[in-house]
């Protein structure tokens, strides 16, 4: 029998206490008294007692002190273990980056598969077998298996990430399994090094002090022919000195040395002579056994925009020459009338005072649209005259999709002498002026699937075409409707990368650094890709029926200071630790 | 006794106690000073048949009329009466509570002043173990009263009481008075020897029992080993709980109704008294409704 909080024992210590009082109790009060006659006399009228009354005393001590033991062993959970008996198996595995590792022959979480390995296979029959892998997600791998073959076919397909894992990630999902079943027999198998992990036996693999070097976070300035390029580096088991270099397009053009302090990220910086680039890489030129976050690499980000501009208007210069000086795009401006006729796919569809029947295919701007528009995601009341010409009010949400549109805007005295009155709008919709709690400009995804600007006013009649805040506006809605498929090209593992479906964008197809194909949907707007792999991904598609490609880097997350090398205290006392390299 | 129980303002208390039983009570022991003999007084008493030889003046006429039969007619004798006041000088009325004892004296020299104020003659003997130690003696008058009183503040009490013995062993007196006996009666020994030791002398018996508020209602609690203060061998050593307090008040009843019981069937009276009971309440209360003070 152990205990699983032995210092609730201590509560045994009021026993002796409640002996001592009893004891003081029991002894007779001296006292003298004028006369005892009455006393004597009472004897005879005591009436017949209950037998157990004389006990009441030795009763009542007997049950404090059950009491006192019962609720000490209540406290301090005792665990009984039956000898040759099968126990509940629970192993909280480590599948972090760093336990990819290699160390010999084996990586660290191949050596601590065998760890487990071995458990289930010197395990008593009847055992039951639960595998916890803990690293970005904690994945059940499988819960109360009693087979050792399906336990042990499970645990060989298990692998590592490559994403960071906190101390009390690990701890705390040891800690409920423990909750959840007391009596279970449960290891941690991990590479961070613990003092202690109570009620769990703790298999250590690796050898804190392997070298274990990374670099993070590449950025760069480019101009003048000049590229400057920083990094971070970092040496987790103790300082070191690190050399580094700067491949562009897979040359090498520098290379430095940098003394970095364990656990600590170290800025790594390189110049070098470019006059364009695909790509840099920054690594490491002693790679150490873990390969994948020794090299993070750098992409040019491509405008691969489609910017071609349909104007529907009677009156479409002005906006022409706005847009035209805003953006490099071709720009179409025809009548109402012509409208009917076009056949020709454009990226962005400007209706001022025109309604279409349908909407295309392509983000659209609707301006001073007082008839309903099927799919347009909102509903006309009616247009409104004011007797006089009034402000309107800017938006004042905090959403990052309004604060991205206004970006720039101050919103301040505009006016307007009449206006539609819409209702029923989409919930994507994010309204970014209105007047009188009716909006008046508003930003969103159509029934259609593709980005949508609604002007609720004629901008003949309104000064706003006039201000510096429409210039700002303009470039931001642009901005908006004519999104780049991807905004960055550098991310860590573990993050989402946001893959924006833009106009006339098809056959999309995602391929990971280790090869495998991966879906996103691309249905809305914007597709989220989880990036779980270090290396490179390649995003290819149709854009406007051209075939093109984005690359996106995916690099190592640091794992902090306290990663290796320091001794943790998880809880205190422990059924045992264990080395294994 | 430690504290001085007969004081001035017990003195004034008294008096005027003494001032109110005039007004409102009609004398001391009834307030006719009759013997329980048939004597020469001018009261009627009763009749019995005449036989030769009796005062033929005494002859009721009326009723040989009515009946053809002579009667005597019987007068009550009339003398000074003697007031004995007996006090348990025992330990038992002052240890620990010593308003035991300093009501038994303020009892006692109540009782004295109300019988000097009739004209009667006093004496207050303390008891001590078999023997009856005379504290003031033949006390007649206002004067002898307030020369003697303080006497009653010497009394000693410690030792035991054997008031059957010391009651049988001194002199009674014959149908002279009353005898109050005031003790608290915490005692197995022969009391009744004494009650049936004044009944046997045609005293009028009236027996005081004083107890303090802890005999009346105890507070004890828990194993006890309780010790007489009169007999130091004497103890009890039993665990004090709700029911041994039961049966302790049930012994108490016992007690009292016995000593009632006996005094009442020798024609004599008992009445219990709390140590802390004022003396207005005892006199113009318990006294008048025992018949003691009409």
């Amino acid at each position: 029998m152990s205990f699983t909080y032995p210092l609730g024992l201590l509560g045994l210590i009021a026993i002796p206490i409640i002996l001592l009082i009893y004891v003081l109790q029991s002894k007779y009060t001296e006292q003298t008294v004028p006369s005892t006659y009455l006393w004597q006399l009472s004897e005879k009228f005591l009436k017949k007692r209950n037998p157990l009354s004389g006990i009441t005393g030795i009763i009542s001590l007997i049950l404090q002190i059950l009491t006192v033991i019962a609720v000490s062993l209540a406290i301090a959970r005792p665990v009984f273990t039956l000898p040759k008996a099968a126990y509940d198996y629970c192993f909280v595995l480590d599948a972090s980056g760093s336990m990819n590792l290699t160390e010999g022959k084996d990586t660290r979480f191949a050596t601590a598969q065998k760890e487990i390995a071995e458990v289930i296979k010197d395990s008593k029959s009847g055992s039951s077998y639960t595998l916890i892998t803990v690293a970005n997600e904690t994945v059940t791998v499988f819960e109360g298996v009693k087979s050792k073959d399906t336990a042990l076919e499970l645990l060989s397909s298990t692998r590592a990430e490559h994403t960071a894992l906190s101390h009390e990630k690990l701890l705390g999902t040891a800690q409920k399994a423990f909750d959840k079943n007391s009596a279970a027999r449960i290891y941690v198998i991990t590479d961070k090094s613990y003092e202690t992990v109570q009620n769990t036996e703790l298999i250590s693999v690796g050898d804190p002090q392997t070298p274990n070097h990374a670099v993070f976070d590449a950025t760069y300035s480019h101009a003048g022919g000049r590229l400057l390029v920083t990094a971070e580096a970092i040496s987790y088991p103790e300082d070191a000195k690190l050399e580094l270099r700067l491949l562009i397009d897979g040359s090498e053009a520098a290379r430095t040395t940098v003394n970095a302090i364990a656990g600590t990220r170290t800025p790594v910086s390189f110049e070098a002579t470019c006059t364009a680039f695909d790509s840099f890489t920054v690594e490491l030129v002693t790679a150490d056994g873990y390969a994948l976050d020794n090299a993070v690499t750098t992409y040019n980000l491509k405008s691969d925009k489609t910017y071609s501009t349909l104007i529907v208007s009677d009156t479409g210069f002005f906006l022409k020459a706005v847009i035209d000086a805003l953006v490099d795009s071709r720009i179409d401006v025809i009548t109402p009338a012509q409208y009917e006729t076009v056949t020709e796919q454009y990226g962005l569809y400007v209706f001022d005072s025109y309604e279409p029947s349908t909407l295309p295919d392509g983000a659209v701007w609707l301006i001073n649209a007082d008839e309903s528009i099927p799919d347009a995601g909102f509903g006309i009341r009616g247009k409104i005259g004011l007797d006089t010409a009034d402000v309107i009010e800017k938006s004042k949400s905090t959403a990052t999709g309004v604060r991205k549109l206004l970006a720039g805007v101050e919103g301040n005295d505009i006016y307007v002498t009449n206006y539609v009155k819409y209702s029923g709008m989409y919930l994507n919709f994010h309204t970014l002026f209105s007047y009188d709690s009716n909006p008046l400009i508003f930003a969103g995804e159509n029934g259609r699937g593709y980005r949508q600007v609604v002007f609720g006013f004629d901008l003949h009649e309104s000064d706003f075409a006039l201000s510096s805040d429409f210039v700002m506006l303009m470039r931001n809605l642009l901005e908006y409707s004519f999104p780049n498929v991807i905004e960055q090209t550098n991310y860590t593992v573990g993050d989402e990368a946001l893959i924006n479906v833009v106009a006339n964008a098809d056959n999309f197809k995602i391929v990971s650094p280790s090869g495998k194909d991966v879906y996103v949907d691309t249905e809305a707007g914007e597709a989220v890709l989880m990036l779980d792999e270090i290396g490179t991904y390649t995003i290819e598609l149709t854009l406007a029926g051209t075939p093109t490609s984005y690359r996106i880097f995916c690099g190592g997350r640091s794992r902090g200071k306290q990663a290796c090398g320091t001794a943790h205290r998880a809880f205190a006392g422990g059924r045992g630790n264990r080395r294994c390299h | 006794m430690e504290k001085t129980v007969i004081d001035e303002a017990f003195l004034s208390e008294i008096e005027a106690l003494q001032s109110l039983l005039q007004h409102n009570v009609a004398g001391m022991f009834g307030g006719n000073h009759q013997s329980k003999s048939f004597g020469s007084s001018c009261e009627f008493a009763d009749y019995r048949d005449y036989v030769p030889g009796d005062d033929v003046t005494k002859i009721d006429w009326n009723v040989y009329a009515r009946f053809d039969k002579l009667y005597q007619k019987l007068y009550l004798d009339e003398r000074q009466m003697h007031t004995k006041i007996y006090i348990d000088a025992s330990r038992s009325m002052q240890h620990a509570t010593p308003e035991k004892a300093e009501q038994a004296i303020r009892i006692a020299a109540a009782f004295a002043y109300l019988s000097v104020n009739e004209m009667d003659k006093v004496s207050v003997y303390a008891i001590h173990g078999d023997r009856v130690d005379e504290i003031i003696s033949g006390m007649v008058g206002k004067d002898a009263y307030l020369c003697n009183v303080n006497l009653l503040n010497d009394i000693e009490f410690t030792g035991v009481a054997r008031m059957g013995d010391a009651i049988r062993s001194s002199r009674i007196g014959m149908g002279d008075g009353y005898s109050i006996l005031i003790s608290d009666f915490l005692t197995d020994d022969d009391y009744e020897a004494a009650i049936d030791r004044f009944a046997e002398q045609r005293r009028d018996i009236l027996c005081l029992q004083i107890l303090s508020r802890e005999e009346l209602n105890p507070q004890l609690r828990g194993k006890m080993h309780l010790f007489d203060s009169e007999d130091q061998s004497s103890f009890f050593r039993k665990k004090i709980d709700k029911d041994r307090v039961n049966a302790y008040k049930e012994a108490l009843k016992y007690v009292t109704e016995r000593i009632k019981n006996y005094c009442e069937a020798r024609g004599g009276h008992y009445q219990l008294i709390p140590a802390y009971q004022k003396l207005s309440d005892l006199f113009f209360g318990d006294m008048v409704d025992l018949g003691v003070l009409k």
